[in-house]
């Protein structure tokens, strides 16, 4: 014996179930009835083209930026090369910087070096942003990564992240007159003084460790294994990405409660914390750390 | 060009000048997408040329993610 039971309406695509026709429908919303047609979104196009959905967004007041592989800078690397290229990364700085609804910028950093425009670019780029900044080294941060790791207000490096510290070199034709020499150690001293400027290490102590020789098979040099590069001075911390969350989440905290947001505008401008950060160096220092991130 | 970078410059340069890159300019309202293309209609975002540093945030125009062509 058949039972009554609950009526189900038989679902039409595209047709939401126990609702009129959206075309009868009056919508509330100034749209006129009869006048509603199908819209295809970006949505709707991904789905038919590629099979793909997009992930739910749930925006964040922190922009993360990674920088992997090679810094590429005015010349295009070939193709078997992971390259960060400046012109995707400084606008995205911009807009950062810009955006009220961020608040604070974590850079994730495995490269291995690249162009030393390009990479100072970045550098000064992320030094000058008025948010807090948090850089994170995982796995690398070689060479032209070295300045871009220390860029930010508080950096870390994971425990088996290692960083180069080496002289830089000119690729190419290099004419043998002694201006070769005097623009390569020009060169060098950007580096190294951006370094200095921008972290604890000593610039005798950075020369030492950039002129070191025995430790690298085919260069002079060191390599700094996680808590190596914080005991010279070069890192603040030691540690992943709780820690490096939870440092910037902080930097934010102690902003709002420093630089109330004005109403309806973007904060205003400057550094996040006023001081040096070393002497004569004219970088603000992050507040105190808190002791975390080290083993 | 100076390399910074504990890689040798053979590692690095290997091939170089043998890519041909094709790119097509595709315009989005004011911006401009540089785009290669990979056939089908759709291509992958290369670089975006813009005026309004927002639309550097924009997800669906990062680079390397797939662009349907006009």
């Amino acid at each position: 014996m058949e039972q009554p039971g609950p009526t189900i309406e038989p679902h039409v695509p595209g047709k939401p179930p126990g609702r009129p026709p959206a075309g009868r429908r009056s919508r509330g919303d100034g749209e006129k009835p009869g006048r509603h047609k199908p819209r295809t979104s970006a949505t709707v196009e991904s789905i038919e083209a590629l099979g793909t959905t997009e992930a739910p967004v749930n925006k964040s007041n922190i922009h993360v930026l990674t920088i992997i592989g090679q810094i590429e800078g005015h010349l295009t690397l070939p193709p078997q090369n992971k390259t960060t290229r400046y012109e995707h990364i400084i606008p995205q700085l911009v807009a950062a910087e810009l955006n009220p609804e961020i608040e604070g910028i974590l850079t994730i950093l495995n490269t291995v070096g690249g162009d030393v425009e390009a990479g100072l670019a970045l550098a000064e780029m992320m030094a000058s942003l008025s948010k807090p900044t948090v850089s994170l080294v995982l796995g690398g941060g070689h060479s032209i990564g070295v300045p871009i790791a220390v860029a930010a207000d508080h950096s870390f490096i994971a425990h088996t992240a290692t960083m180069t510290i080496h002289p830089i070199r000119l690729s190419g034709l290099v004419i043998g007159v002694p201006q070769t020499y005097e623009y390569l150690d020009k060169m060098q001293d950007r580096v190294v003084k951006f370094v200095v400027a921008n972290s604890r290490i000593s610039e005798a102590k950075y020369r030492e460790l950039m002129f070191r020789t025995g430790e690298l098979a085919r260069d002079i040099g060191t390599v700094l294994v996680g808590k190596d590069a914080v005991k010279v001075g070069l890192m603040d911390d030691a540690g992943g990405v709780a820690e490096a969350v939870a440092k910037i989440q902080e930097l934010i905290r102690h902003r709002r409660a420093t630089r109330p947001r004005p109403k309806g505008g973007t904060p205003a401008r400057g550094r996040t914390v006023p001081g040096p950060r070393g002497p004569g160096t004219g970088r603000p220092e992050a507040p105190a750390k808190p002791g975390g991130g080290s083993r | 060009m100076i390399l910074y970078t504990p890689l040798s410059p053979e590692e690095v340069l290997d091939g170089f000048g043998l890519q041909t890159p094709r790119t097509v300019e595709v315009r989005r309202g004011d911006a401009l997408l540089l785009v290669e293309d990979t056939g089908a209609g759709y291509g992958r975002m290369v670089r975006l040329i813009s005026g309004n540093p927002y639309d550097y945030l924009k997800p669906e125009w990062m680079p390397g993610s797939a662009v349907r062509l006009p």
